[in-house]
């Protein structure tokens, strides 16, 4: 049909990569791995990046790789790579404070326990094991 | 007769009307094999479909949701494309613009920000051998609790669904490796020629031991079951048994006849 400019989106293509959420709990467990954590911030600090609180109750350290150049405040949603007892941050996303409001800490918990406990937990079944929708961009 | 059970409390039509509403409407997934209307998925299910719909463990999932961040979103005339981000992967969703609508004022365009978390309802399409979501209802997340819900749900369905699919896998595969349901073999009470197994052959054996033309009634069996079993395990041994032949419905879908009976 008519359309045939496909927006290949060359700064964020496709992939499937499984980045799970993660509590301060298992993030010793995931040293190394990426990871995505909630936290809500504490304080901040001018040298190494800023603290959260996260839905189990520990206060963990994001390390920017570059100097924050805005204010921090309420619920964020941290991607970056583990280094056991902290993170270094690729990005943040924030929450606003109506979608946190009521925040579930024990809900998120245990879906951060789950992912960690579960093998496979998106599989398809077994006769479905091609990856037909991802191939390698031209 | 065979309700039709993909449409129980959900399908499409119902789901419509639940879209103010920020969680999904996964009610119409019953058991497996069946097409499930609506349920949520995450961007990596989507991904590893095959072609056509979403299949997990078997049942079919015409209409999907997820829930995820736009990482970017680019107008054209005809449609917008955003591409969105789980935390199992990134894929596109195209949410095609309707003209009329567009002139009088852009409420067709869903209110979304880079960055921004999005429940999307839509159907996975392959083009140019890449999956994208065809997007129908775009809707900004106001929970950030409905993102830790949907992950569970999907985890909860895959789990559901795979525990579907191999418990009629058992049930099935007596049926083949026996003899043809309609020999004529041993028609003893426990004998398993027919592939029933003994719950089955209970409930065969009420309505095969009915002399009546219309058969005996769902009511009339009850009573003598229900201290053995439930409500929904009758229903579902009389649904299998109508879809393998054993057995018809009469004047109404209360009333069953057996096929073998003399």
């Amino acid at each position: 049909m008519g359309d045939h400019d496909d927006f290949e989106d060359n700064q964020y293509p496709d992939n499937d990569e499984f980045v799970p959420y993660v509590t301060a709990g298992n993030l010793a467990q995931k040293n190394g791995a990426k990871v995505c954590l909630w936290g809500k911030v504490t304080k901040v600090s001018a040298s190494e990046g800023f603290y959260v609180k996260t839905v189990d109750e520990q206060e963990i350290l994001i390390r920017l790789k570059r100097p924050l150049s805005e204010a921090l405040e309420g619920w964020y949603e941290i991607y970056g790579v583990s280094q056991g007892k902290s993170i270094v941050c690729d990005e943040y996303v924030p929450f606003s404070d109506d979608m946190a409001k009521n925040i579930d800490t024990e809900g998120h918990k245990s879906l951060a326990k789950l992912l960690l406990a579960l093998d496979e937990p998106w599989n398809l079944g077994e006769h479905l094991s091609n990856m037909n929708g991802v191939t390698p961009m031209e | 007769m065979w309700n039709d059970q993909s449409v129980v409390g959900g399908g499409f039509f119902n789901s419509t009307n639940q879209f103010g509403a920020a969680n999904t409407p996964n009610q119409a997934q019953k058991t497996g094999r069946r097409t499930s209307r609506t349920a949520p998925i995450v961007i990596r299910q989507a991904l590893h479909s095959g072609d056509g719909d979403v299949t997990i463990w078997g049942t079919e999932i015409m209409i999907v949701c997820i829930v995820a961040r736009v990482r970017n979103i680019r107008m054209q005339s005809t449609k917008i494309t955003y591409t969105i981000q789980d935390i199992t992967g990134r894929m596109r969703a195209v949410f095609w613009l309707d003209q009329e609508a567009m002139e009088e004022d852009d409420k067709s365009t869903p209110k979304v920000q880079v960055n921004d978390y999005v429940q999307i309802y839509g159907n996975v399409k392959t083009n140019k051998g890449k999956k994208v979501l065809m997007a129908f209802k775009i809707m900004p997340v106001t929970d950030v609790n409905a993102i830790t819900f949907h992950y569970l749900q999907c985890i909860n369905n895959k789990l559901k669904m795979e525990a579907n699919s191999k418990k009629e896998k058992v049930e099935v595969n007596p049926t083949s490796a026996m003899l043809p349901a309609n020999s004529m073999v041993g028609m003893n009470d426990n004998s398993s020629v027919n592939g029933l197994n003994p719950r089955q052959m209970m409930v065969f054996n009420l309505i095969r031991a009915s002399t009546l033309e219309q058969g005996i009634s769902k009511q009339d069996m009850f009573v003598t079951l229900k201290d053995r079993m439930s409500q929904m395990e009758f229903e579902n041994i009389l649904e299998w048994m109508c879809g393998e032949g054993h057995i018809y419905s009469t004047i109404d879908e209360e009333h069953f006849r057996a096929t073998d009976a003399f």
